[in-house]
């Protein structure tokens, strides 16, 4: 079994050799750990980084957003034929060693996304962000008739049937709930898992605002009426 | 009310211009371009703080009054047909564009 980790990076170099190195070689049930760094237009050293720690590296011509950079890491493990594709976030906030429990639901064949969530223990996640999560729940629910507890955790596995079948258009942020939205439309079991945050400075001071939540409904309406097939 | 609606007209029109100046200096527009925003809002201005010329115009035009609930009206539809047309163009171009850098992204990845 192969496992594709897909990290979309920009402007990360102060993390991005770290999150690499925290990789675990060896898990089990898989055969090949693939690390994929999508460099989604970076103007520090972030490409250079990742080429000396990861095999693989995709680099965006110019800045898109997280959704441009997840769905060419994703056409990326389809094309190298991954089983299992885990995303992380390059900014460091994610522990690598709960990778094992994400991806032991798809491997024991009960789950095609699981979702890591964050809000089963929220110490240290600043109030705002809390109540970003939450609205942004929220919202998944009223578009995509589908709750999760966190869905704009950054860290989620998705097995090749989900690869295949999800239809991403997001460019920014809205992805996360576009994932959970395509998953639910496509009748694929969601699972959650708990994951741990390490919430430094650095990572605090990356993601999204919630002052963006305004642009990610209105991406995910013009999405949801963009008029996919059920 | 209508003394606030001039001057939010003003300063608006002074934004836009000075926006486009700047992006003019800064070599990110072209000269015709920077000329073509700053005569179109001057002459929103000039509707705004005289809307009667314009409105009288339409009227001597169409050979009979236009009532001003019906100027306001269609001059919502256009504004609505113009944003909903950049808006279609804009979605269509950042698809292509995702697709474009997709595509370059992941050329060398290889099994």
């Amino acid at each position: 079994m192969k496992l594709a980790i897909i990290i979309p990076a920009f402007n990360e170099e102060g993390s991005i050799e770290k999150v690499l190195k925290s990789i675990p070689k060896k898990l089990k049930g898989v055969d090949k750990v693939l690390p994929i760094v999508i460099d989604d237009g970076s103007i520090d050293n972030t490409y250079e980084l990742a080429k000396n720690g990861s095999h693989y590296v995709a680099m965006h011509v110019i800045n898109l957003g997280l959704g441009a950079a997840l769905c060419t890491g994703f056409a990326a493990a389809r094309k190298i034929n991954c089983d299992i594709a885990v995303t992380l976030d390059g900014d460091g906030q994610h522990n690598p060693e709960d990778i094992q429990n994400l991806i032991d639901p798809i491997i024991n064949k009960k789950a095609d996304v699981v979702i890591g969530t964050r809000m089963t223990d929220t110490k240290g996640m600043p109030p705002i962000k809390i109540f970003g999560n939450w609205m942004m729940n929220v919202m998944t629910l009223l578009i995509f008739r589908k709750w999760s507890s966190d869905t704009q955790s950054g860290m989620r596995a998705l097995s090749k049937l989900a690869l295949q079948k999800l239809d991403l258009h997001s460019v920014g942020y809205e992805i996360s709930s576009e994932i959970i939205g395509e998953a639910h439309r496509n009748r694929l079991r969601i699972k959650e898992v708990p994951i741990e945050t390490i919430y430094t400075d650095y990572s605090n001071a990356k993601g999204q605002s919630v002052i963006n939540a305004v642009n990610i409904f209105t991406r995910l309406l013009t999405i949801k009426m963009s008029g996919k097939k059920k | 009310m209508i003394i606030f609606t001039k001057i939010f007209a003003i300063l608006l029109a002074l934004t836009v211009i000075t926006k486009t100046f700047y992006d003019y200096k800064k070599k990110r527009e072209i000269l015709s371009t920077f000329a073509f925003w700053t005569i179109a809002w001057v002459l929103i201005v000039y509707v705004a703080l005289k809307p009667t010329l314009f409105y009288n115009l339409l009227s001597s035009m169409a050979n009979e009054n236009i009532g001003i609930g019906t100027f306001v009206g269609v001059a919502f539809i256009f504004l609505f047909y113009i944003t909903y047309r950049v808006y279609i163009k804009a979605n269509r171009l950042e698809r292509q564009i995702k697709d474009i850098v997709m595509r370059i992204g992941i050329k060398d990845i290889e099994d």
